[in-house]
């Protein structure tokens, strides 16, 4: 197993089409970023990002991890790399778990880089702000990680299910579509019970508004980020179950596949 | 049962009968595409799920998809159909499950009530004022909600937070739920109707009001008038309650005005029947046993609304009473949605104006204004108002407090119980109206906005205060609590006089802090003229008060 790892690993380092995925990801955060500032006529702090825009922004960049899935575990069906693996000697678990570590890893880091990056730029440009703590951002941003691996590893059962990389990234986009939809659909319900909303469980703060009678104060937006214990559970266990079925779907599904 | 609950056991039971079907099917081919099929329907009730909520009475449903996952893993035919045989009998045993609990698609009363009440806990802004204690509260009315969670009791959950509201009085913290479950609470709240409702009177005896000209009590000779002296073998003023809320008035932060109520509800007290003594017409003390004729709450809501509605008018209408008087009708400080919006009232005060310059120059000099069961609304509805009617000089309205980001609250001074105070909020009064005399109708649903225009014109000499009952006096502003199937309102926003302390808000006391210039007695003939004549005797009585 140890050999295919390396193996992916040196893969990954010569595909192109991977880091110009991540590259253009990432500067599309900060593309975003200076649009709202450039907007709104002033630059906004680091809390205030969080609060405001971040989610909309990590489910644009959830195509990371979905495209590098794709890559790892659907490109090698198409050279017929998998059957090679096969005939010399690997199992196939050893070939499935192989490349859902990597996809696993690599997603994660990817995306934790991803969206972490606009947070500190912003916190070093214009300061961290009041609207929450940065002790509360990094918890959630943690527990966020949950559920990004859940995806991944739906993804990773989809592509084993169509062997195709491209047809993987396009239900990705296809998906991604639908998740944004359903910010605007659920986002006064969020659930555990999808990875999508639970990502907007996490990524919604929430929130109350008070005014003073004097007419010249805007009203005032009071933030709560404290993550309950209810709330940290479900989002492990729903993390851990779910993600643990797709990946061992996958895997039932890979062991009795006809490869050609 | 919801329509998503329906597709999604439809759907399950659908899908059963398709990979029964398929068993044999799927072992004969060699793609382990057709196994997938098993797992589809654990996918779809999972979306389901996420959609529309976890429900327990479900819980066949979510059984059956797990099972039907088996079919996945084991590729034997028997385990296929027995799984898929299974799904259809827990499915179909799911919809009576569903039309049969009681708790089916019920929200958590004892989580909301923990939710709620941490929300109010938190950001109610006279917890020393009004001397709550949270703590007793959230001890003795935890139980109750989760005894109401445990019977799924919907109209109990209304129930208790009404008397929890009420326990605090305060006008502005009230509970809301939908009309069928209030219609139910105020049934099972006010007893049995027995074809009357009871008042006391100014001098402290108890009559019968809106008594039913074909019931027993009628026949028995009790009229709109006559003095009742006990009820269920017990004297009035024992039988009066505490602290028992009329849902569709606001609570009542004045004891006083509490008081007024109190009789009203002895009148629903007793079972299937009851005793009455009452003084006859000719003075002899006698007594009667009533049966009752259904609930208490229709005769209740109609009595409330002949001594409270006021004149039944649109808002901002003018009546001329005689060519020296007339009267305007506020309902509610608002007016119409681009001003809510803006919080500009100049058309609205472009129109009152010339009102009242027409009203003026027709030699109309005495302005009645009623403000009966005004519900208040926008402060700068009432500015526009008290500008028109103020001599010209500037007057302070009242004073917002200070907000302190980092205690995320308004700054408050725990030793001296007092408010930083921020902006005051001043006008200019245009004496539009001059010296003609004024005289403002309120009573205890006057309430917010209603109580700020009257303390506004009670500084003035030429105005005066008039009513059965004084306002309501809760004068603070409002946040909302959002509930899955009912909302809480109370108090957060701190409205404050020039030195800090909080304004208008009846407190601890509970007495007045707006005062009646003149209590219209409620006496004999005002029970005559309301009850019996059809009159608005308060309006008859600022009349009669001018022409004097």
């Amino acid at each position: 197993m140890k050999d295919l790892i390396k193996a992916q690993l040196y893969q990954l380092k010569k595909n192109r089409l991977v880091l110009i995925v991540f590259i253009a990801v990432f500067l599309l955060q900060f593309i975003n970023i200076i649009g709202e500032i450039s907007y709104s006529g002033s630059g906004f702090c680091a809390s205030t990002y969080i609060v405001d825009m971040s989610l909309e922004m990590i489910f644009m960049s959830l195509v990371f991890p979905t495209i590098f899935t794709g890559c790892v575990c659907g490109g090698d069906f198409s050279d017929k790399t998998v059957n090679y693996e096969l005939m010399s000697g690997h199992t196939r678990k050893q070939v499935y778990f192989s490349r859902a570590v990597i996809s696993l890893v690599g997603g994660v880091i990817g995306e934790f880089i991803i969206i972490v990056a606009p947070v500190v730029v912003l916190s070093e440009a214009y300061g961290w702000g009041t609207d929450i703590l940065v002790k509360e951002a990094v918890i959630r941003y943690l527990f966020m990680l949950l559920p990004i691996a859940r995806i991944i590893c739906e993804f990773i059962f989809l592509t084993y299910v169509v062997k195709n990389q491209y047809i993987t990234m396009a239900g990705s986009c296809f998906v991604f579509s639908i998740g944004l939809s359903l910010v605007e659909l659920l986002s006064s319900e969020t659930s555990v019970f999808l990875g999508m909303t639970n990502i907007m469980k996490l990524g919604t703060y929430e929130s109350w508004s008070t005014y003073t009678l004097d007419n010249t104060v805007d009203m005032i937006k009071v933030y709560d980020a404290s993550l309950s214990t209810g709330d940290i559970i479900s989002t492990i266990i729903s993390s851990v179950l779910f993600g643990g079925v797709f990946l061992f779907i996958g895997y039932r599904y890979f062991c009795g596949d006809d490869l050609n | 049962m919801i329509y998503v609950d329906v597709i999604l056991i439809v759907l399950i039971i659908g899908a059963s009968l398709g990979l029964y079907a398929l068993a044999g099917y799927a072992a004969k081919v060699l793609s382990p595409k057709w196994k997938l099929c098993y797992v589809v329907p654990l996918i779809v009730c999972i979306l389901f799920v996420a959609l529309s909520g976890f429900e327990v009475s479900l819980l066949g449903v979510y059984i059956g998809c797990v099972l039907l996952f088996i079919g996945f893993i084991k590729e034997d035919i028997k385990i296929r159909r027995l799984v898929s045989t299974c799904t259809v009998l827990l499915a179909i045993i799911t919809i009576p499950v569903c039309l049969l609990y009681s708790g089916y698609r019920m929200p958590n009363f004892a989580t909301e009530f923990k939710n709620g009440f941490a929300s109010m806990k938190e950001h109610y802004c006279m917890t020393e004022y009004k001397d709550i204690d949270w703590d007793a509260l959230y001890n003795a009315y935890l139980p109750k909600f989760k005894e109401v969670q445990k019977n799924h009791d919907a109209v109990g959950n209304y129930i208790l937070w009404t008397e929890l509201c009420n326990s605090m009085h305060d006008g502005h913290v009230a509970y809301y739920a939908d009309d069928k479950v209030v219609e139910a609470a105020v049934e099972k709240m006010y007893g049995n109707d027995y074809g009357l409702s009871l008042i006391t009177l100014s001098d402290g005896n108890t009559v019968a009001v809106n008594v039913q000209k074909d019931s027993a009590v009628y026949a028995a000779g009790i009229r709109n008038g006559t003095i009742v002296t006990a009820w269920d073998g017990k004297a009035v003023d024992e039988r009066k309650p505490n602290d028992i809320p009329i849902v569709w008035l606001p609570n009542n932060p004045v004891k006083e005005n509490d008081d007024f109520n109190s009789a009203l509800l002895v009148a629903g007290m007793g079972g299937d029947t009851v005793s009455i003594g009452f003084i006859d017409e000719n003075g002899e003390e006698k007594s009667v046993s009533v049966a009752k004729l259904g609930a208490y709450a229709k005769r209740l809501r109609d009595t409330t609304n002949i001594l409270y509605s006021g004149i039944k008018a649109d808002n901002m209408t003018w009546h001329d009473l005689n060519g020296e008087t007339t009267v305007l009708r506020l309902t509610r400080m608002m007016y119409d949605s681009n001003a809510a919006g803006s919080g500009d009232y100049a058309r609205m005060k472009d129109e009152l104006k010339a009102g009242l310059l027409e009203k003026k120059g027709a030699g109309i000099k005495n302005l009645i204004i009623d403000l009966r069961s005004n519900a208040g609304g926008d402060p700068n509805f009432i500015i526009a108002i008290a500008e028109l009617l103020s001599p010209e000089k500037e007057f302070i309205y009242a004073c917002s407090g200070v907000w302190d980001a980092e205690q995320k609250d308004f700054a408050y001074n725990t030793e001296t119980g007092k408010y930083a105070v921020g902006n005051k909020i001043t006008y200019t009064g245009e004496n539009v109206w001059g010296d003609g005399q004024i005289i403002l109708l309120v009573n205890m649903a006057t309430i917010s906005a209603g109580d700020h225009f009257t303390r506004l014109m009670s500084a003035l000499d030429n105005v005066t205060i008039m009513g059965f009952t004084s306002s309501n006096c809760s004068g603070q502003a409002i946040r909302g609590v959002e509930f899955e199937k009912g909302a809480l309102q109370f108090s957060s926003v701190p409205t404050l006089n020039e030195d800090g302390t909080i304004y208008i808000d009846a407190d601890v006391s509970r007495k007045a802090t707006v005062q009646l210039d003149v209590q219209i007695p409620f006496d004999e003939n005002a029970v005559k003229a309301i009850f019996d004549d059809g009159k608005d005797y308060e309006l008859d009585y600022a009349e009669e008060y001018l022409r004097k």
